[in-house]
């Protein structure tokens, strides 16, 4: 009886703490379905000032849809924005599974001089916030002609350390047997790595790359950064580009990016808590 | 196991999802870009150009007669025949009635009688002169001849007064100096007495003043005697300069009257006038009866009035009035008074006319009919247009080269002031697109198509927007309009 008491009380204290969590969620769909009136009423202080403190209803007053229909109809620019965001998530991912799992591959399964310091130069990078290396980044892109082009952001987030350092610990892991066993069957390095290196270290690159995705999905720093064209810009950067009075178009926006990165949650989740996990025991 | 199908069909699930969305996604990124092409304002834009104004003034109106004339006839002739109406174009030499030759024959007739009686009162009237012309000379010449005889006789007095006159004032003046000589005599006139025992009668038997045995009593009344004389005979003088004066003024007068009556009689001067005029109007009817009593077109013209009726005697007035075509139209047209601020005297006027054109004739005179609009004329030479035919009148004035003009749709007013709407490049967030700016600009000058902007107002290479598909506003964003 004492444990099904302490059972229930646990559970509603998670599910109030997991209603807490997934709360912004919940006021970014209430605030689509309602009206640009009853949303100026409640976000007024904000947007116009004044002494008041801003409210919010889970539920609207009047429920509409014309913010869906104005986002989905009479709004280009975000599904422009959309798809650059589409555009540069998708090289991103092309570009680590190219480079990060082959030098994932080859920090973890070669020995040769200077592995560990190679290692160490990732991991110090990959501690470095953007902001660190944002000017180097800048001039190099430029003598290189691609600032301005959607590669500026593509290549630096292709040669990502983070996802080499992930995928290095999934690849470790793997038994050396398994892989002189290969070697004596008369496989190549090339055919191990496809074979055997690929398939037995997915759970890590798919972690990997859903981080990645989620990470690329919502980045700032770097368009704002490498992308002067507005054209080229992502998605993240619609909403301060539509300004705080069409809030009800904002909410909604939110609304339409905020799903390709749950569904991707959603299919990588179980890698992703591999991946953490992983990351996390291993470190 | 069954765990890891259901993952495995929850995974493909959100597999298809994602793909799904991405399919919608897609599905409405090209509804929306239809619907933002749909929406967005297209517009029809030019860029600006140089050139001149042209001030394109047209007006209908209608071609009128430039000179109008008359055609007489004889007067007071039988009218037999009109063999033209009102309107008709006719050539010079064209039959347009047709007299009564025996009308013409008795006027012919009846002038030539009232002429012979003319000359008989000619006649009559100069011998009438003659007579009186001698009488008068007659008379005048009494008249000299009394004038001359009076004048001479009267003259002849004066003088025979005057030498008795003379004749007393010396013997006055002998006596006295006797006197003078013989003693003092009282002072004629009370000039002192004259001396005792002098005076005696002087060598003409007059009487002596210095006689021994004249007293001084006789002395004095000899001398009263002598100077009562000479008063007589000086009023004699006189009175005969008088009768001189009377007479010789009686005749000049008598002398006057008779060369005034030369001048007075004028009737055979006013015969002899007749007799001209009769026998001109006899030679006109003569020259009628000769053309067998036709009347003529003078020129090539148009009957504009008939005065002549058939049956009727022709009067002393016109028998026809027609336009001289000769002399060649008139174009009439009436314009605005804004169009007239651009048309001039001598300026170049194009007429057309039933498919015709005219180019090359001038403005002959602009005159103001009412408040409103002015009637511009136009000469037209012979055989270019017909009389009375409509035509469009239409002068070009070309002002001088500036270097912005804009088709006039550009130019948009508000509050008096006027502005245009120029499309620039702007970056957004679906690429490069135009947007319309507002620009304030001075028209200096413009026509019904386009307006000259002041100099720098707008650049040489900025396309401004002649026309859109819906209201324009600053900041909007366009697209061109596909042909």
């Amino acid at each position: 009886m004492k444990k099904t008491i302490l059972r229930a009380v646990t559970l509603a204290l998670l599910l109030l703490l997991a209603l807490l969590t997934i709360s912004p969620l919940l006021f970014l769909a209430s605030g689509s379905l309602t009206g640009g009136g009853e949303l100026s009423k409640s976000l007024g202080p904000i947007l116009y000032g004044g002494d008041d403190y801003a409210g919010w209803k889970l539920l609207p007053l009047y429920p509409t849809l014309r913010h869906f229909v104005e986002v989905l109809l009479d709004s280009p620019e975000f599904f422009q924005m959309f798809w650059n965001t589409v555009k540069l998530t998708a090289g991103v991912l092309a570009g680590q599974i190219l480079f990060a799992t082959t030098s994932a591959w080859g920090l973890a399964r070669y020995r040769f001089p200077g592995r560990r310091q190679v290692y160490l130069l990732y991991i110090i990078l990959m501690m470095m916030p953007f902001q660190v290396t944002m000017l180097s980044q800048y001039l190099v892109l430029d003598r290189l002609g691609l600032y301005d082009s959607l590669w500026a952001v593509i290549w630096p987030g292709a040669f990502s350390t983070f996802s080499v350092f992930l995928m290095f610990r999934f690849f470790e892991g793997i038994p050396e047997s398994i892989l002189e066993a290969a070697r004596i069957d008369g496989a190549g390095e090339f055919a191990i790595f496809l074979r055997l290196g690929l398939p037995l270290g997915a759970p890590g690159i798919l972690s990997a790359l859903v981080l990645q995705f989620l990470e690329m999905w919502s980045m700032i720093e770097q368009p704002v950064t490498f992308l002067k064209t507005k054209s080229l810009w992502p998605l993240s950067l619609y909403l301060p580009e539509i300004g705080l009075e069409q809030a009800g178009l904002a909410l909604c926006a939110s609304c339409l990016a905020v799903l390709p990165a749950l569904l991707v949650f959603g299919i990588g989740q179980e890698y992703l808590e591999q991946g953490i996990m992983a990351a996390a025991v291993k470190e | 196991m069954n765990e890891m199908e259901i993952g495995k069909k929850r995974k493909r699930r959100l597999l298809y999802g994602l793909a799904l969305l991405l399919a919608f996604m897609l599905l409405f990124t090209l509804i929306a870009r239809a619907a933002s092409a749909f929406t967005t304002t297209r517009v029809i834009m030019d860029v600006p150009m140089a050139r001149r104004i042209e001030h394109i003034v047209s007006a209908s109106g209608v071609t009128e007669k430039n000179r109008e004339l008359a055609v007489l006839a004889q007067e007071n002739l039988l009218v037999e025949t009109v063999y033209v109406s009102q309107g008709e174009s006719v050539a010079a030499g064209t039959l347009l009635a047709q007299l009564s030759m025996d009308s013409i024959e008795e006027q012919i007739r009846g002038q030539e009688e009232e002429l012979a009686l003319l000359r008989l009162q000619l006649a009559s009237a100069q011998e009438n002169e003659n007579q009186a012309a001698q009488e008068r000379k007659k008379a005048l010449s009494r008249a000299t001849e009394d004038y001359e005889r009076i004048c001479r006789e009267q003259e002849e007095a004066v003088e025979a007064a005057r030498s008795r006159c003379q004749a007393a004032e010396d013997a006055l003046a002998r006596y006295r100096q006797e006197l003078e000589a013989g003693g003092a005599v009282p002072e004629v006139g009370g000039e002192g007495e004259p001396p005792a025992g002098g005076g005696s009668a002087g060598p003409e038997g007059e009487p002596s003043a210095g006689g021994s045995g004249a007293d001084p009593g006789e002395k004095q009344a000899q001398l009263d005697r002598l100077k009562e004389d000479l008063g007589q005979a000086q009023a004699a003088l006189e009175a005969a300069r008088q009768s001189q004066s009377d007479a010789c003024r009686s005749a000049a007068r008598s002398l006057e009257d008779a060369r005034q009556q030369a001048a007075t009689d004028y009737s055979a001067r006013i015969t002899e006038l007749s007799i001209t005029q009769k026998e001109r109007e006899l030679a006109e009817l003569m020259q009628v009866k000769e053309a067998g009593g036709q009347v003529l077109s003078p020129v090539d013209g148009v009957i504009t009035q008939i005065y002549l009726a058939v049956g009727q005697k022709t009067t002393d007035t016109a028998a026809f009035t027609m336009a001289d075509l000769t002399s060649g139209l008139r174009y009439v047209a009436k314009i605005g008074k804004e169009d007239a601020a651009y048309v001039e005297v001598g300026d170049e006027v194009t007429l057309k006319a039933a498919g015709k054109e005219i180019p090359g004739l001038t403005v002959f005179s602009l005159e103001e009919t009412d408040e409103d609009t002015v009637q511009v004329t136009v000469l037209v030479p012979q055989g270019e247009i017909s009389m009375g035919e409509y035509a469009q009148m239409e002068v070009v004035k070309r002002s001088g080269e500036y270097d912005t003009t804009i088709p006039l749709s550009a130019i948009h007013t508000e509050n008096g002031k006027k502005y245009v709407y120029v499309a620039e490049e702007e970056e957004t967030v679906l690429g490069t697109q135009l947007t319309a700016r507002k620009v304030e600009v001075e028209i200096v000058e413009q026509n019904d198509r386009y307006g000259a902007v002041a100099q720098g107002m707008i650049g040489a290479d900025t396309p401004v927007i002649v026309s859109s598909d819906s209201y324009l506003k600053a900041g909007d964003t366009i697209r061109l309009q596909q042909e």
